[in-house]
């Protein structure tokens, strides 16, 4: 749109634009929703309805959701909103179902531990999910980092949200690394747009741009802006954060925050590398840098996961080792690679929030480190079973999901490698694949100490709510394995362009 | 005629195993009786498989093959991957040896206590991923079968072992793992690399497609008519060798061997005897039905490593066994020693050397079997197995003695048992090879002395001389076999001596697949 456009026309673009907002309004309106409803559950001073927000949580969630997936059919080409600030696609869409669907989990968690504060807490959650739809569809600067922000922000509040000690902590580390990073990333943002002139990533212009000026400058202005995604998604070497901030925060807002925030840290760092590579005309090699990010990332979280022993450290820095795994897909930048990752950012959603689920469930029971988990196994051999099968995908073993979305992901790699004879991509591939060994040596730690070690633990009822949640996950993490092909029949509807 | 016969094989343990975790844990008597009502009806259905495999021309039969998914793979076509089973000359006989194995092996596991439903329910998933690995044609299904071997064995390691079994297990998994790995680097390049014949579009995992090099797509990384470098060296070179590394590890070869020492010290008797008899045996299976056939350029130039491999582990593993103190410690260490004449009969790329290879993997699954039952009826009565604290024993125990002398014998390579014919065939490969250099065959003999000399050790250290006992043991805690011990060792005696005085009844399924097998890969090079 033309900046000198008159006012009506600004107006009746907005209002064009808000029809393709449908997923974020539902969740704006849930938010206030939730924060009336707060107030007047507090004024009954009744604790039977402490669970209504969370509910709300859930429904307006999945709304969010289900109307993503109504959109899904009409969208076959990108549109773009707003002045060019946002673009909404396909690749959005995916990222944003199952952000959602993360969200409706994670209230369904929150269930379990009566919390102070529930209708906040189910705003703050709406809120990061708000930020995700933002921005996993940003491509003007001021929206990355608004959005960016966003989810920043409600994050810290959601990470003190035990109200403990460690957990105040773990929220102010957050805060204080969240905010060099941010002011690094808008650093960067702003050397870019003195460079090449423009705002949106998306456009000709910036493209352009950026192939005149291929110098040092630009070189740390990419790497500077790229810290903050890198922090989003608990990528090396902005990761410090994570193993603190999940070690005092409640389990849910961990699930929360190991898929929600890297995911779309995810997709902007997706959008913003195909913009800085200029379609594979960039003097730089920012693929190999990114490719570096991922090999020292997966390699520094496998191994830094080795030697914990709190159960919610090593699934932090596993979640560290993840988000190398996912960047893999950007490495390659191809269309089936960033399907494949979309695959891949499916399964990890999956198997994670399995994990998840699990651990807290034995955290109410009071495992907290990796040797309480000693004797539970026959004490517990569903939840032990269940958990083993999310453990056993994050390694990447057949037959779940977790193996097939490494498959693919890798698949994606050694062909970029094919049609461009990069050995450097090979040098990805190997030491990626190795680490599945390492990896397994730590997802293994729990399974080895609930079955080899003695230990007590009563016998549990097999019949419970969590046993269904994770029933229902273990099916779809062996349904993916068995026929992944209705999956990635969505997911080839992906068309990814900037 | 659609024949399901290798369907019902592999998925009856995996419904038994099903429907045990249905059973009330404390009936120990029926998981025993379930996994063996299991292995029966299993060899009766094996049975009828080979009245059905028919005349033995080694060629694949009792085929099963409909498509299991199709992915679309956007601009690169469609990934495709099938349930494909089917049975050659390679892997009808290994076949008929898991069964085999595996009754025994559950007859053995009577004597297990602890947590009996947990045990019996691994062991009836082990069974049917032994099984599929042996029957799967498809990459994807293969690794699927493969991979599945692994947890169960890790638990049936680590959670019935002895005192360092966890050390023991979470080192069997980590290499194992480690070799996995490897063969799925090579496997992803196949399935880039290869297509169905006539549609360049459509990659697949289908052992048979890839072994036409008609079949890989121009261009592609393993394309046999491109000469794709990696670092200077063909790709199809690296693939072969990372397949060959993977299964080496499985076998196991000199120096990848040392998590099979411990793992089997560790390990109980019955998941000792199916880890050697068995999952040693799919390492060799993979080289033979995937890593030779389906890079058969690559073999033919990098075949003298794997021989030479294969005489540094016959050699090896005989000499640390003859060093060994504990009776178990040496039986594995025989294993590595005579896994490596597998490899040396394949690499010997001759008709009589891959069969002395096939029936090798056979004779010793047997034969191991015994071994390993051996040094478990030693431990179960005393827990002690170390060598220097037996002597005499020959007079109390007149039947061990007369089981140990077969299984010695059988094992070292005397003529009238199995390892004779599986030996003899594989030097004659040795020395009539082209490919391994005469002197590597000469040393490899070597192995065959070393073997007499520690089993013949072994026998008069342990047997022979005045009777007496050292250490926790008693005099009195040394009885003669039992009845269900006797039940184990009489079939494993026989089939021994039957494979030994009649090997026709072997060779008749091996050789017709050697034959195919020579011409693959001399039409290759």
């Amino acid at each position: 749109m033309n900046i000198e456009a008159g006012l009506p026309d600004k107006l009746e673009w907005i209002r064009h634009s808000l029809g393709f907002f449908g997923p974020e309004l539902i969740l704006f309106t849930g938010i206030i929703v939730v924060l009336c409803v707060g107030i007047i559950v507090r004024s009954l001073r009744s604790g039977s309805y402490a669970g209504a927000p969370l509910m709300i949580g859930v429904v307006t969630s999945l709304t969010a959701c289900s109307v993503s997936f109504a959109e899904w059919n009409q969208q076959t080409e990108p549109v773009h909103l707003f002045g060019g600030m946002i673009i909404n696609d396909r690749f959005s869409s995916w990222l944003k179902i199952i952000c959602d669907v993360a969200g409706a989990i994670t209230f369904l968690l929150s269930l379990r531990q009566t919390q102070k504060h529930v209708s906040e807490y189910v705003a703050l959650v709406l809120s990061v999910l708000l930020g995700a739809h933002f921005l996993s569809m940003s491509v003007g600067m001021v929206m990355i980092f608004l959005s960016l922000e966003m989810i920043s922000i409600s994050s810290y509040v959601l990470a003190g949200y035990s109200f403990r000690q460690e957990g105040a902590e773990g929220s102010l580390k957050y805060f204080l690394f969240g905010t060099a990073s941010a002011a690094v990333m808008l650093y960067g943002l702003s050397l870019l747009y003195g460079i090449t002139g423009s705002s949106t990533i998306s456009s000709q212009e910036f493209v352009e741009g950026l192939l005149a000026h291929q110098s040092l400058l630009l070189l740390v202005a990419g790497l500077l802006a790229l810290a903050g995604f890198l922090f989003k998604m608990a990528a090396l070497p902005m990761h410090l954060w994570a193993p603190d901030v999940y070690q005092a925060a409640p389990m849910p807002v961990v699930a929360l925050f190991s898929v929600v925030p890297k995911l779309a840290g995810l997709a902007v760092l997706t959008r913003f590398v195909l913009a800085l590579t200029a379609y594979g005309q960039s003097l730089i090699d920012w693929k190999a840098i990114v490719g570096l990010i991922a090999v020292v990332t997966i390699t520094a979280g496998n191994v830094a996961a080795l030697r914990q022993s709190n159960a919610k450290r090593m699934m932090a820095y596993s979640s560290i080792a993840q988000s190398g795994f996912l960047l893999i897909g950007v490495v390659a930048l191809t269309e089936q690679s960033i399907q494949f990752m979309m695959f891949y950012a499916a399964v990890y959603f999956v198997a994670n929030y399995l994990v998840f689920g699990y651990l807290q469930y034995f955290e109410t029971k009071g495992v907290l480190t990796i040797p309480d988990f000693s004797g539970t196994g026959r004490a517990d051999p569903v939840a032990h079973g269940f958990l083993l099968t999310g453990l056993i995908s994050l390694t990447g073993i057949p037959p779940t999901a977790g193996f097939t979305a490494k498959l693919l992901i890798f698949t994606g790699l050694y062909e970029a490698y094919r049609s461009t004879d990069d050995p450097f991509l090979l040098w990805i591939l190997v030491p990626g694949l190795l680490n599945t060994v390492i990896a397994l040596f730590y997802y293994l730690r729990i399974p080895y100490f609930a079955y080899l070690r003695d230990g007590g633990g009563a016998p549990a009822k097999y019949l419970t709510w969590t046993n269904f949640l994770g029933l229902v996950l273990v099916l779809t993490l062996l349904g993916l394995f068995f026929r992944p092909d209705g999956l990635m029949g969505w997911i080839n509807k992906i068309t990814f362009v900037l | 005629m659609p024949d399901h016969i290798l369907t019902y094989l592999i998925f009856l343990p995996v419904l038994a195993a099903f429907a045990a975790l249905f059973i009330p844990r404390d009936r120990s008597a029926w998981f025993r009786v379930l996994n063996l009502a299991v292995c029966v009806v299993q060899a009766i259905l094996v049975i009828v498989a080979i009245g059905r495999y028919g005349k033995e021309t080694g060629e694949l039969r009792l085929i099963e093959r409909t498509e299991w998914f199709s992915l679309n793979l956007g601009t690169w076509g469609n990934l495709q991957a099938e349930y494909f089973l089917g049975v050659d000359g390679l892997s009808l006989p290994l076949v008929a040896l898991t069964v085999f194995v595996m009754i025994i092996a559950g007859i053995s596991s009577w004597t297990i206590q602890k947590s009996v439903k947990g045990y019996f329910t691994l062991m009836l998933i082990l069974n049917a991923a032994v099984i599929g690995s042996f029957t799967a044609l498809d990459l994807l299904l293969f690794y699927l079968f493969f991979e599945f071997m692994l947890l169960p064995m890790f638990f049936l390691i680590g959670i019935w072992g002895g005192s360092r079994r966890e050390y023991a297990s979470i080192k069997f998994f980590l290499y194992t793992l480690l070799g996995s790995i490897l063969i799925l680097v090579a496997f992803i390049g196949l399935y880039i690399s290869g297509s169905v014949p006539g549609d360049v579009a459509t990659h697949t995992f289908n052992v048979m497609h890839l072994r036409d090099e008609g079949n890989y797509v121009p261009g592609s990384i393993l394309d046999p008519n491109g000469r794709w470098l990696i670092g200077g060296w063909s790709a199809r070179n690296w693939a072969f060798l990372l397949l060959f590394i993977g299964f080496a590890i499985k076998l196991p070869m000199v120096p990848f061997h040392t998590w099979l020492p411990d793992a089997h010290v560790e390990a109980p008797t019955p998941v000792s005897v199916i880890l050697a008899a068995l999952l040693l045996k799919i390492g060799g299976y993979g080289l033979l039905r995937i890593a030779y056939p389906l890079f058969p350029d690559a073999a033919a130039s990098l075949s003298w490593i794997v021989g030479l491999f294969g005489v540094v582990s016959i050699i090896y593993g005989a000499l640390t066994a003859m060093a060994s103190k504990d009776l178990k410690r040496l039986i594995a260490y025989s294993s590595v020693s005579h896994m490596g004449f597998v490899l040396l009969g394949m690499a010997s790329a001759t008709q009589e050397g891959v069969t002395g290879a096939v029936y090798q993997m056979v004779s010793h699954g047997v034969i191991t079997s015994m071994l390993f039952l051996i040094a478990g009826v030693l431990y179960d009565r005393t827990s002690d197995r170390m060598i220097e604290n037996y002597s005499g024993l020959a007079r109390i125990m007149p039947v061990y003695f007369a089981v140990v002398l077969i299984a010695f014998f059988a094992s070292l390579g005397l003529p009238g048992f199995s390892g004779f014919i599986a030996e003899i065939m594989v030097f004659l490969g040795a020395f009539r090879s082209d490919v391994i250099h005469l002197s590597l065959a000469i040393i490899a003999t070597l192995g065959l002395a070393l073997g007499a000399a520690y089993y013949l050790w072994t026998i008069q250290r342990m047997f022979f001389g005045t009777l007496h006992v050292r250490g926790a043991a008693t005099i009195e805690q040394l009885t003669d076999l039992d009845l269900r011990e006797k039940t184990m060792f009489l079939p494993l005696a026989a089939a021994t001596l039957i494979l030994g005085i009649f090997p026709q009844l072997l060779l008749r399924y091996i050789d017709p697949f050697a034959v195919g097998f020579v011409a693959l890969l001399t039409g290759g090079s």
